[in-house]
């Protein structure tokens, strides 16, 4: 009897289990085809590594989609609260894996190199976006993370175009562009400058200047050099703003920098330091804008 | 109170401690993974399909390509300084010397970062000499240097203190070195590109996180062969402890052996900071540790200074990596902030048995 009854059990269970298999093999099929259609929907859970890309993700109306920036992105007061994940070219593999990304964008200096290659092993599908030099590269940059992110770009890029027209027209008013220098100042440690391939570098030509320095990236300039550059605007970061005290420490710390004709006419300005993080970005349209009314005297 | 313990305890107190800090570096990290996932993970990733395990595929991922190439590489790096600290200390009789203090550091950063900023010309030149060969041996660039850089330095230290006769000079010679390295590093700041340059304040600050299995393997076979090696001069290292006239009279031939441990110590420090960058703190604090806990005998203090710096890193680690999840520091602070009061606490302790 004993014998009868286990084959009993073992049949009943037995039969449960087919019909636990096929229910799911059912479950899997439609989980197979909701997967299907669900990738084929926009990634829902994106990590944006860089300030001015964050920016572009918020303007094509993904931020709901965002789950974790890095440490140099700045986001708006009323967001919601995301963790942030360290610095854009030291990004932890697994502080990236346990959000559970799809979708990891920054832009070309973003790394280490061992983080992405291993983020891409585990199925993660990463976007890396030239920094932006000029109008074109931030319009071509937007076509790319609208495609990826499956968001409209029209009327963001409309109002790009917009932008960047009304500063071509700007900057033609000019006419004699401006010689700017851009620096970064420790009281005692002189001056450093932006040179070429630096992002305010591309802010000072879409704002319609002239770089002063010719030179590439940050180079410290000597007192003398200061002069011969002949700069008619001095530009700083916003960061730096209350320690040059709008630009006055300069004149204190530099003396001979009076004998510019932006000493003389004090002609300083503090650009939003985030306008000039990763290339131009939408910050900076605005801020060029800015830059270009002080230009011209307005 | 007394701290030294029996060999009998002190062994399997280390091994048990590093095996109970190696479980936990696995199953802590900025993603929460179960006990129980942990093993299925690693078993899956060590032979996917063996056990028919439910395990996330991403778990497999983290588990045997991140944290466990990230724990022995732990392992190792605190290993490699351990040892070279207790072998230098014992080299120059003096308690202060330590990979960091006497320059050694600072030379493997200043050859490292001769191929992080001049790294494109150098593949350049080598390449055009060299070939297609080349390619093949590309990644060895960096550890290369590196050891050319700790070797030479040493060898300078070694040098100018009078063949480590001389504790002051040798002390003066390592404070000139690490400052003639901070210019020459300082110099090549100024001409690097800005990603180098930010490669390179990063490299200095020591992190585990560029943790690949080729890294494991080279600085693990690397570390085997100059550790062991290191190991075996043990009682000749013991019997310089006397002086180095008794040394001689006891049959050891000194010159040669300080000259193997500067080149193995060079190599050695070279793999293991090349990988990892500068991490301080270790070399110094372990062997004192071990010192005070089992004595001066080289027999124990090498291999025990290999476990307890393999286990301090590994520790110091997962709590750099797991503090400020999903961010990570670097290692090197962390080093730093757990090894100097615990060091200070048991110098305080045995102000008077340490050497």
């Amino acid at each position: 009897m004993t014998r009868l009854n286990r084959r009993a059990f073992a049949r009943i269970f037995q039969t449960q289990n087919i019909h636990t298999q096929i229910i799911r093999q059912c479950i899997a099929i439609v989980a197979l085809l909701f997967s299907c259609s669900a990738s084929a929907t926009a990634p829902e859970r994106v990590i944006s590594a860089g300030h001015s890309i964050t920016e572009l993700v918020l303007a094509l109306g993904s931020g709901d989609s965002l789950i974790a920036v890095d440490s140099s992105t700045r986001l708006p007061a009323d967001f919601k609260k995301v963790p942030v994940v360290g610095y854009y070219r030291q990004l932890p593999v697994e502080g990236l894996l346990a959000q559970n990304p799809q979708l990891l964008i920054g832009g070309e200096h973003m790394g280490p190199p061992n983080t992405l290659t291993l983020l891409e092993n585990s199925g993660v599908k990463i976007l890396q976006l030239p920094e932006a030099e000029n109008g074109a590269q931030l319009l071509s940059n937007i076509d790319r993370l609208s495609a990826v992110l499956e968001k409209p770009a029209a009327d963001i890029k409309q109002r790009v175009a917009a932008q960047l027209a009304s500063l071509k027209q700007a900057r033609a008013a000019l006419g004699k562009p401006p010689r700017i220098l851009f620096v970064r100042a420790q009281q005692g440690r002189g001056v450093k400058a932006a040179g070429t391939g630096t992002s305010p570098d591309s802010l000072i030509r879409l704002a319609g200047g002239v770089n002063a320095v010719e030179f590439a990236g940050y180079k410290q300039l000597s007192d003398e050099a200061l002069l011969e550059l002949r700069p008619d605007w001095i530009l700083f970061s916003s960061d730096q703003a209350a320690q040059l005290k709008g630009g006055a420490a300069l004149l204190e710390w530099q003396p001979l920098l009076k004998l510019t004709p932006a000493g003389k006419q004090s002609a300083f300005f503090s650009v939003d330091g985030y306008a000039l993080l990763g290339g131009i970005g939408l910050a900076s349209l605005d801020e060029a804008k800015k830059l270009n009314k002080k230009f011209a005297g307005q | 109170m007394e701290f030294r313990l029996s060999d009998k305890s002190l062994l399997p107190t280390l091994v048990a401690l590093l095996l109970i800090g190696s479980c936990v570096s696995l199953g802590i990290g900025a993603m929460t993974i179960s006990w129980r996932d942990v093993l299925a993970g690693l078993m899956e990733w060590s032979w996917p399909g063996l056990l028919s395990v439910d395990v996330p595929e991403q778990y497999a991922l983290v588990l045997g390509e991140i944290r466990l190439p990230r724990l022995l590489l732990g392992l190792i790096v605190g290993g490699t300084l351990g040892v070279c600290g207790a072998v230098l200390q014992g080299m120059f009789r003096n308690p202060l010397a330590e990979p960091g203090i006497i320059g050694i550091s600072s030379g493997a950063a200043v050859g490292a970062s001769i191929v992080l900023v001049f790294g494109s010309v150098l593949t350049g030149v080598l390449g055009a000499w060299m070939g297609g060969f080349f390619g093949k041996i590309q990644w060895l660039l960096l550890p290369a240097f590196a050891s050319f850089g700790a070797i030479f330095a040493t060898w300078l230290v070694y040098v100018l203190g009078d063949r480590g006769r001389s504790v002051v000079m040798m002390l003066l010679a390592g404070i000139a070195i690490t400052a003639l390295a901070g210019a020459t590093l300082g110099m090549f700041a100024y001409v690097a590109t800005d990603t180098a340059l930010r490669d390179m304040t990063m490299w200095q600050l020591g992190s585990l996180s560029g943790a690949t299995w080729t890294g494991v393997l080279v600085s693990g076979i690397i570390f085997a062969i100059c550790g062991g090696l290191l190991w075996s001069r043990a009682s000749d290292l013991n019997a310089l402890l006397l002086g180095e006239s008794e040394a001689r009279h006891l049959g050891v031939d000194v010159v040669g052996l300080k000259r193997q441990i500067i080149v193995l110590n060079g190599i050695a420090m070279g793999a293991a900071v090349s990988v990892s960058g500068v991490i301080g703190f270790v070399g110094l604090v372990v062997p004192h540790i071990v010192r005070l806990l089992r004595g001066p005998d080289h027999r124990f203090l090498i291999p025990y200074s290999a476990l307890l710096g393999g286990l301090l890193l590994t520790v110091a680690d997962t709590i750099a990596r797991s503090a400020f999840a999903p961010a990570e520091m670097p290692v090197g602070i962390v080093t730093a902030l757990l090894g100097a009061p615990f060091f200070l606490f048991l110098l305080w302790q045995q102000r008077r048995q340490i050497f």
